[in-house]
């Protein structure tokens, strides 16, 4: 039966190559596809040392003398940050706010390249840590409950800030030397300015500012500075509330004396906004992988169809014989995939040689495992099954409802 | 086609679907690139963007935007250039309030007179700003036709005031709405740039928000200006060397092309080949993956008409005719499928906004004249030619050399 099969497949070799380079081809587009799709879940799997339900954020702005609305501060008592803390104040008394943070570029999903480095003596080793600077108050700590990757709570991480302490995130080892960990409890200093002495008080997993950005980019947090007034709040409502929360919220809410809040929406909003570039490239690659999944589709229709065609005494002599319908289902679709077979070496080797002379997670700077990008090929192999499968269902179903009489009068 | 109406149905759809993805990919592109209003001189743009510098002793480096300073050091007063604009990085989302008394989120696009002399900007009503406006800081905007209406109603606009972002303004001028795809040009309100020292435009002296678009005179090459530029590095230089800094220059000023491909950071000379090359593999793949289906079937179906093909050439009828005969054939199959790819990607491109972001997150809707230029009509139809000959050639040389004797009687 197989050598039969494969003599059928050599009857037929022309159409059969042209095939098998159609499959070694997509099988190439879909294995790549898959792989990155796999590596997006990777990233997005990343743990977060936060939680982000029921928040809201917003922007802060200050008015300066020229504004309409500016109003003089008749003492020194009185300034944007006495204004800023009423606002804060205001916003705590609504029934639906649990709690109320701030910071600098501290909320996930802001996109901010300001980034320091530090450095310490590790081990008798001088090692450098860089990251994204963060600013936060203690309370945005708690609104966004913050967690330490050492069983630290939201409040010891709360108290840290408070404290003055530095809390820096979890970093790829591999990438730099020593183990992240080892920086906890460290007095470090910054990379081009050895006076200023900072303190490690916890490790966490990171803020990112996309979901698909790997969580070991560094993350340098600390309390915000006194002379800044803050430019984002966050505010954490009760569970479920943010609704009413939102209908609750009158324009006076939002601002007090020379110090106003703008853009308030839920983080959800920010997420969506923040992963337009990923969701571009999800789409895209959604899109390709359908395409080459219909040309396969129809390649193998199309052929099969002729095929089917032209084999139609073969087949009915094959019913005469006593062949079921489903043995006859069952040889045409062992052709397609007795083509797959012979692709898939190809598809195999050409990939495997791509990801062997290419370190594609350096290429791409984002860490993850190897094994990662092989996931993507029985994934190809899978679908491509499938779509032949499809194509051949058809011309398939219209041979095995040939009536041998009928087919073999001529013969 | 008629005799085999499924290969007829697989053919024409497979190729409608390679067209209206190739259709979809080069308006995509296409739409950054090719000259819209109010963008109209797209070809002969240049963008000035970004400052990069660095210390060698203590390996310290800094860049971004730049400021407004340092912009007009490098990019004022070049030799075979028409017009100059500096203008905001990206327009400012603030917050815009009028006489309605909503309050709204505008697009504020800040920049000189120069920026009236670049963009083919359609003034409605009143006038532009002057310079004398933008160098003393004057409060005065233009305002888009759609903002004019949510921030007045319908009262009268000239000479009306609103806030924006808390700052009292006056409206001196109603231009008409412009599309986000006119990255450079796009708006809701627009106002002189900030000229002060360390104001909006001014981080500090080198870095700001503050980007310069650069209209070259026609027939000047960009590498004449791109020269000019390098040479004026030179001299912040010295200006930067008491500090113990260097410029880093990145071959700016990038042309149309290259920005619309995105930059990859301030501190890195944008490299346009990598992304030539993706989309080159893309274009390929599109073409390549239905024109091997094509050809296998039009190769079945010349298979059925061995004896026609053999009976032609016993009558006298020459291989390249042959040949001709069979790729015209197959080009109108092509044709066919590539008009109903074609039209699907208008109807696609105008009723789904998802496929055209912005930077600013704005919901872009190409206009049907936009979309039915005759750059992308063209390349679309050229790709339906690509198509066919890739897919007929093989099989139409292949059924030119059968022997007309064993053709008539196929054997083969």
């Amino acid at each position: 039966m197989k050598r039969k099969l494969i003599q059928q497949m050599r009857n037929e070799w022309r159409s059969n190559i042209w095939m098998c380079v159609e499959l070694v081809i997509t099988g190439l587009v879909l294995w790549a596809i898959f792989s990155t799709f796999a590596v997006l879940l990777h990233m997005h799997q990343d743990p977060e040392g936060y939680d982000l339900t029921d928040i809201y954020a917003g922007n802060t702005g200050t008015l300066g003398e020229g504004a309409i609305t500016f109003t003089p501060y008749p003492d020194s008592l009185h300034n944007e940050h006495t204004d800023f803390e009423t606002l804060l104040t205001n916003l705590r008394n609504n029934p639906y706010v649990e709690s109320v943070g701030a910071g600098n570029n501290a909320l996930p999903y802001s996109y901010n390249y300001s980034g320091n480095l530090f450095e310490a003596n590790i081990n008798g080793e001088r090692q450098q840590y860089g990251g994204n600077l963060r600013h936060m108050t203690p309370d945005m700590v708690r609104t966004i409950r913050m967690k330490g990757l050492n069983g630290e709570t939201t409040e010891d991480l709360a108290q840290m800030i408070a404290d003055g302490q530095t809390i820096i995130s979890l970093f790829e080892a591999s990438r730099y030397e020593g183990n992240p960990l080892e920086w906890r409890g460290r007095d470090v200093y910054w990379s081009y300015d050895s006076t200023r002495i900072e303190h490690i008080g916890a490790i966490v997993a990171g803020i990112r500012r996309t979901d698909y950005e790997p969580i070991f980019n560094g993350m340098i947090l600390q309390r915000q500075p006194e002379q800044w007034v803050p430019d984002q709040v966050a505010i954490r409502v009760k569970p479920g509330k943010g609704r009413e929360f939102m209908e609750s919220i009158k324009a006076e809410d939002l601002e007090f004396g020379n110090v106003y809040i703008t853009n308030l929406q839920s983080i959800e909003q920010l997420r969506e906004q923040a992963h337009m570039n990923a969701n571009e490239v999800i789409r895209t690659m959604t899109v390709s992988a359908i395409f080459v999944m219909t040309a396969v589709f129809l390649g193998f229709l199309g052929s099969f169809w002729f095929r089917t065609q032209q084999r139609v005494p073969e087949l009915a002599l094959r019913r005469v014989n006593g062949a079921t319908r489903s043995d006859l289902f069952r040889r045409l679709l062992g052709e397609g995939m007795l083509i797959l077979m012979m692709a898939l070496p190809f598809v195999a080797g050409l990939g495997g040689l791509l990801l062997y002379r290419t370190d594609i997670s350096a290429e791409l700077n984002i860490p993850f495992p190897n094994y990662i990008l092989w996931t993507g090929l029985p994934c190809a192999i899978g679908a491509l099954g499938l779509m032949i499968c499809a194509g051949i269902l058809f011309p398939a179903s219209k041979a095995m409802k040939v009536n041998p009489a009928e087919a073999l009068k001529d013969q | 086609m008629r005799t085999q109406p499924v290969i007829a149905w697989v053919t024409v759809f497979g190729t409608a679907m390679s067209i209206f993805l190739i259709m979809t990919m080069l308006t995509m592109q296409m739409l950054y690139t090719m000259p819209i209003a109010p963008e109209t001189h797209r070809p002969r743009m240049l963008y000035g963007l970004y400052f990069h510098m660095e210390n060698s002793g203590s390996g310290n480096s800094g860049s971004g935007p730049l400021s407004l300073k340092r912009a007009r050091q490098l990019y004022n007063g070049l030799e075979g250039v028409e017009a100059v604009s500096f203008q905001n990085n990206n327009p400012w989302r603030t917050d815009v309030k009028g006489s309605t008394g909503e309050t709204f989120t505008a697009n504020v696009r800040q920049s000189d007179t120069g920026f009236w002399d670049i963009y083919d900007m359609k003034l409605l009503e009143g006038r532009i700003f002057t310079a004398e406006e933008v160098e003393a800081g004057t409060r005065v905007a233009l305002v888009s036709e759609s903002t004019a209406r949510r921030l007045f109603g319908g009262e009268p606009v000239l000479g009306s005031h609103f806030l924006l972002s808390h700052v009292d303004y006056e409206v001196i001028g109603v231009v008409g709405d412009t599309n986000p795809i006119a990255t450079w040009a796009f708006g809701d309100v627009f106002t002189p740039i900030d000229t002060r020292e360390y104001g909006n435009g001014f981080w500090d002296e080198n870095f700001g928000n503050v980007s310069v678009a650069l209209l070259v005179k026609e027939g000047v090459d960009f590498d004449k200006i791109r020269s000019q530029v390098k040479a004026r590095y030179a001299g912040i230089d010295s200006e930067l060397a008491a500090d113990g800094y260097k410029t880093v220059y990145h071959e700016a000023p990038f042309d149309q092309e290259t920005v619309s491909q995105g930059m990859s950071g301030s501190n890195i000379t944008p490299d346009t080949s990598s992304a030539e090359l993706l989309h080159g593999l893309i274009y390929a793949i599109l073409l390549l993956v239905p024109a091997i289906n094509l050809s296998s079937m039009l190769h079945s179906r010349l298979r059925r008409r061995i004896s026609d093909i053999g009976i032609r050439r016993a009558f006298g009828c020459t291989r390249g005719r042959i040949i001709r005969d069979i790729i015209a054939e197959n080009f109108l199959v092509t044709l066919a499928g590539g008009i109903i790819g074609l039209a699907a990607g208008v109807v696609f491109a105008l009723l789904w906004d998802g496929l055209y972001t912005t930077e600013y997150n704005e919901a872009i809707h190409p206009s049907l004249t936009m979309l039915l230029n005759w750059r992308i009509i063209l390349r679309a139809l050229g790709a339906c030619f690509v198509l066919n000959i890739i897919s007929a050639a093989v099989p139409a040389w292949q059924a030119s050399r059968m022997n007309p004797v064993e053709a008539i009687n196929a054997k083969k």
